[in-house]
């Protein structure tokens, strides 16, 4: 922990990582709360291998077609992907009577094969998709706080304004559409920013490990918090602490700070449900 | 109360599940009015198409054929003014919200954008909750209700909404008889207000505030006074193999004496 500021001092990266931690958390704790209350964790975990499917895509284009793509960003494709991904999903189960869990399967399955196979397609890239999976806190840029800062803003912003109605469809989804709220499209803007979150989660802890930083912080805080509004600001805090402290713990360590992260979540919320067992028997 | 205007036009309704398997229609042929001041008990056996007929009044299902008007309007633009009351058991009670926040969804149709409601508002909710007497659990969530309770605050929700007619599906499901009984006292006096539909399966749940019974098994097999004959009730059981009825409720005038209730 000493070293981690000792170095703070020295190399920027470590500012800019504790940074971005810091501002990914606000999403995900803002967001996190609907995705648990809703029971879409793994409509997130579809999402997330959907925009594997985007940053493929946008390496391949950018290394074939330069001329074109040359400004093409992995997380552009990211976000293109998660959002298209969220909006397929949701119409689909809007209109079509197919069962979500195997809509949901097919898309996380067709999302990462398309993914791996366009970068196959790209000598070179490996190393990049990687970190997409497996994250990289280590070597967050200062432009990529900006970056995360922005879809914050969005994120937040599209939540203030639907905070009543994305209420409405968690608890009674039937029940809002009785009172004029066009649910397919109040659904689709949560699935939208929920797929903001993905991405932006992923320049943290990578895609494999968004699920548990999207879900553990906002399931520990609904153990102890009876409206969406104080289980959004519980599950921020946490995920402060959670990006910051398990991280500056094993620096130097040789553990990887995504596990950490992650390992530490896990853990604050089994213990959670652990103490609520044994203080209802 | 009562001017003239029926509150609610059931005409000719028919209506079948597409897909369905079963070669005849769940409800066929469907007529009744409901009036101003009505309080009609729309009962039938389980299958009979009453949550059907509760679903195409709201806009929700479209008939094959046939027509609904409610409070003049076509369901869909009657909805803003229909107290819809789910059965107790179709609310998440896991999500973080308080009875207050569940009623104030009552209020959706009314408010602007962001995140809170106005004092206006709020002071509609508790008002509601008030006269459903459950204001003292406005700050509770859902989860820690009993089922009467909850059923009370749904009632609630849909007296935010500034509804003109209340319909009310199964709402004694998951309720015991002392709790059955000050809820049908809560309905009798909300009846002074509005027009209601209440549907059951249950026979044992017609009550003496009921003005109108409508008995459903896919038609409609009688509708009228509660003092419509037990043989016509009967006959909309029997005919689905059901043949004990189950009663709750002494005052009800159309209930069986419990000797010949046991068999």
């Amino acid at each position: 922990m000493i070293d981690f500021f000792r170095d703070m001092a020295i190399n920027p990266l470590l500012l800019t990582g504790l940074l971005a931690g810091l501002v990914a958390s606000i999403a995900c704790g803002v967001i996190g709360p609907y995705v648990v209350t809703k029971r879409i964790v793994f409509l997130v975990g579809a999402i997330a291998h959907t925009a594997v499917g985007g940053i493929g895509a946008a390496i391949f284009l950018r290394h074939h077609f330069p001329a074109t793509f040359g400004n093409l960003d992995p997380f552009h494709g990211a976000v293109a992907a998660a959002i298209l991904g969220a909006i397929v999903i949701g119409v689909v189960h809007d209109r079509v009577q197919e069962r979500m869990d195997t809509l949901i399967g097919a898309m996380w399955a067709i999302g990462m094969a398309t993914g791996i196979l366009l970068v196959k397609f790209t000598p070179g890239y490996h190393v990049e998709l990687m970190s997409y999976l497996f994250g990289n806190i280590a070597v967050v840029q200062g432009a990529d706080v900006l970056r995360l800062l922005v879809m914050d803003i969005v994120i937040v912003s599209v939540v203030v304004l639907y905070y009543k109605r994305f209420l409405a469809v968690c608890v009674d989804e039937e029940y809002a559409k009785l009172q004029g709220v066009d649910t397919l499209r109040t659904n689709l803007v949560l699935l939208t920013v929920v797929a903001l979150t993905v991405v932006s989660l992923m320049q943290i802890v990578g895609l494999i490990l968004v699920i548990a930083l999207l879900t553990l912080p906002a399931a520990t805080a609904g153990h102890y918090m009876k409206r969406l509004g104080w289980m959004m600001v519980v599950a921020t805090g946490l995920s402060v602490l959670l990006t910051t402290l398990p991280r500056m713990a094993v620096y130097g360590s040789g553990v990887s700070p995504e596990s950490a992260i992650v390992l530490t979540a896990g853990a604050i919320y089994l213990c959670s449900v652990l103490f609520r067992r044994l203080r209802s028997v | 109360m009562s001017q003239g205007r029926p509150a609610a036009e059931i005409e000719h309704v028919t209506f079948s599940y597409p897909g369905s398997a079963d070669p005849f229609p769940i409800l066929e042929d469907v007529t009744f009015q409901i009036e101003a001041d009505d309080y009609v008990g729309l009962i039938g056996p389980n299958g009979a198409g009453k949550t059907t007929l509760l679903r195409i009044m709201l806009g929700l299902l479209k008939p094959d054929s046939g027509r609904v008007s409610i409070l003049g309007m076509s369901p869909v633009e009657a909805r803003s003014q229909i107290g819809y009351v789910p059965q107790h058991a179709g609310i998440d009670a896991t999500v973080p919200a308080t009875v207050l926040d569940v009623v104030l969804m009552g209020r959706l149709h009314r408010s602007s954008w962001g995140p809170k409601f106005t004092n206006e508002h709020v002071e509609k909710g508790m008002e509601a909750l008030r006269k459903t007497g459950v204001e003292d659990l406005a700050r509770r969530t859902i989860a820690e209700l009993s089922g009467g309770q909850r059923q009370r605050v749904l009632i609630a929700r849909a007296l935010a909404s500034e509804a003109r007619i209340l319909l009310l599906d199964e709402p004694t499901a998951g309720i015991d008889a002392p709790m059955e009984r000050s809820f049908h006292e809560l309905l009798g006096t909300l009846n002074e207000e509005f027009p209601i539909v209440l549907v059951s399966h249950d026979i044992g749940f017609v009550s003496a505030h009921m003005k109108t019974i409508a008995c459903l098994n896919r038609r409609l097999v009688c509708h009228g006074a509660p003092e419509v004959t037990r043989d016509l009730i009967s006959e909309a059981y029997i005919d689905h193999g059901v043949h004990r009825l189950v009663t709750h409720d002494d005052d009800c005038p159309t209930c069986l004496p419990d000797d010949e209730n046991q068999g």
